[in-house]
């Protein structure tokens, strides 16, 4: 896309922007697979955790 | 309306004010306006009608302006505008680490509000920012225009350079590189900032993108003149503003403390004698009505906040940026809006930069003040940097016609020390060779002897 630009936006400026935003987006993906992950373990635990806690009062 | 000769001439443009075609800053009778371009007028006026300008100003984030009524505007002009005025100029590289790093959030911050109301910011200057006491407040209202849709940040190297990199460099390195901003004036070029970052600062992720990886994409593409036909979702944009927002939020400054930075705890000082100094000073200052004061070698603060106190504007500026920042720190927690804490070396002030070298106006030309003040530093001028009491005279009756300076003589331990190490060629360095010497450009107003102290505090006013 082009757009008018009063200054020089620099052609690596441009570029790099599609690479790191791209490492981003991946980074997010990445970080919600793991918090999701994260979360199931959790509930494995939990799960188990809790009858015993509720056991324990 | 009519305009005398030299009003006129005053109304010329801003010498700073010439690389956005949107508009330009002029100024005229004392006053600085902002002209809106036909070019610029879809922009501007999207900036008012989406409801972010009002946000942002009510935010505290850009400066408020009002508009000139369209009869008064010159006819090439679509709007002028009458921003509120910012007491003193001030440039990034008079800036502590924390205020560069303020005024970096706030243009992410700027530029995330901007995404929400359909904009963006086309540029990323450090010298859009301003600071109205210790808050930092964008002041360039023709940086915004329309954000469409898959548009990659026009500002991103600029900001890269203006700010990650010398703030990177401050964080890894020293804070002194700060200065390498009077040399590079848009900002410190990345190749460069990746040449001196240590290795292991490439494993930041923030800095690896931003700065390493960044400035390696400049270096491949450095020959490469094509329009780039590019397209980033607008999620991928908020990630890149989002991870910029990290990566400065999570720099430090480099090492807190220096030679000067607990310099309170070992002066020759007692509580007393400092409560005495603070005195003087109120009593010295008070009955001259003065508005605004330019502290020269104020170090973290302490005695400009006595003039804070009798409600004057003070310019604080020392040379140590530890000082610096602790000021700024203390004043931005205090919400203090008369105090603008400054990285200024009197012996080497900054300025007369840029285009013609006058881009960026000479610091004596924006240190002009109702009274400077000048305390324990006198003795760093005549014997560390070896000046006469006469030259120190004279540039100091340029900046304000008051004068309120604390002479330490020989016998004092801090000059003592100055002398330890050197020959001693200063047989006029005491108070009368001081004041015959001063009183060349000054009338003497009143003296006054520092209890429990060797020194002696004055208050000149100019001849």
């Amino acid at each position: 896309m082009d757009y008018f630009a009063y200054l020089d936006p620099g052609t690596g400026s441009v570029i790099i922007q599609v690479v790191v935003g791209a490492i981003l987006a991946g980074a997010v993906v990445f970080r919600n697979v793991i918090a999701r992950v994260a979360a199931k373990f959790r509930g494995l635990f939990g799960k188990q955790r809790n009858p015993l806690d509720d056991e324990a009062e | 309306m009519k305009q005398s000769k030299k009003e006129q001439a005053a109304a010329e443009q801003h010498a700073s004010s010439f690389r956005d075609p949107a508009g330009h800053i002029f100024e005229t009778g004392g006053r600085l306006y902002r002209q809106v371009n036909p070019v610029g007028a879809a922009d501007f006026d999207m900036l008012l009608s989406s409801g972010l300008y009002d946000e942002l100003t009510q935010a505290g984030l850009l400066i408020p302006h009002e508009q000139l009524a369209k009869g008064k505007t010159p006819a090439n002009a679509h709007a002028v505008l009458m921003p509120q005025q910012i007491p003193f100029i001030s440039y990034p590289f008079e800036w502590s680490f924390s205020q560069l790093k303020d005024a970096a959030l706030t243009t992410l911050k700027i530029q995330k509000q901007a995404l929400k109301h359909g904009m963006t910011l086309k540029d990323a200057s450090a010298y859009n920012v301003q600071f109205l006491g210790a808050k930092p407040i964008f002041i360039d209202t023709l940086s915004f225009e329309q954000y469409q849709d898959g548009m990659y940040w026009k500002a991103y190297r600029q900001f890269c350079q203006h700010f990650l990199a010398p703030l990177a460099l401050m964080s890894h390195l020293d804070l002194s590189l700060s200065q390498l901003l009077r040399v590079h004036l848009d900002g410190i070029p990345l190749d460069l900032t990746a040449k001196l970052m240590p290795h292991r600062s490439r494993l930041r992720p923030g800095l690896g993108m931003h700065l390493f990886l960044h400035a390696r994409a400049q270096q491949a593409k450095a020959g490469e003149h094509r329009k780039q036909e590019v397209r980033i979702p607008k999620e991928r944009l908020l990630a890149i503003i989002d991870s910029l927002q990290r990566t400065v939020a999570g720099l430090r400054p480099h090492r807190d403390v220096t030679e000067w930075g607990d310099y309170y705890n070992q002066t020759n000082y007692t509580v007393d004698a400092a409560d005495q100094k603070a005195a003087s000073i109120r009593t010295f200052v008070k009955p001259l009505k003065a508005k605004t004061a330019i502290d020269l070698g104020g170090n973290d603060g302490r005695y400009s906040r006595v003039l804070n106190e009798l409600g004057i504007f003070t310019v604080c500026t020392d040379i140590d940026p530890n000082a610096v920042e602790s000021n700024y720190r203390h004043a931005h927690a205090h919400k203090e809006s008369l105090m603008l804490p400054l990285l200024i070396d009197v012996t080497n002030p900054g300025g007369a930069l840029g285009w013609a070298n006058e881009e960026r106006s000479l610091a004596h030309e924006r240190l002009q003040g109702d009274v400077a003040m000048a305390l324990a530093i006198v003795h760093h001028l005549a014997i560390s940097n070896n000046l006469p009491f006469e030259l120190i005279a004279k540039y100091f009756s340029q900046l304000a016609p008051y004068l309120v300076i604390e002479f330490v003589p020989k016998r004092d331990s801090q000059v003592q020390k100055l002398l330890s190490t050197r020959q001693d060629i200063f047989p006029n360095y005491h108070e009368e060779g001081f004041e015959q010497a001063f009183s060349k450009y000054y009338k003497l107003e009143k003296s006054q002897k520092i209890q429990g102290t060797e020194r002696t505090l004055y208050l000149f006013k100019r001849r």
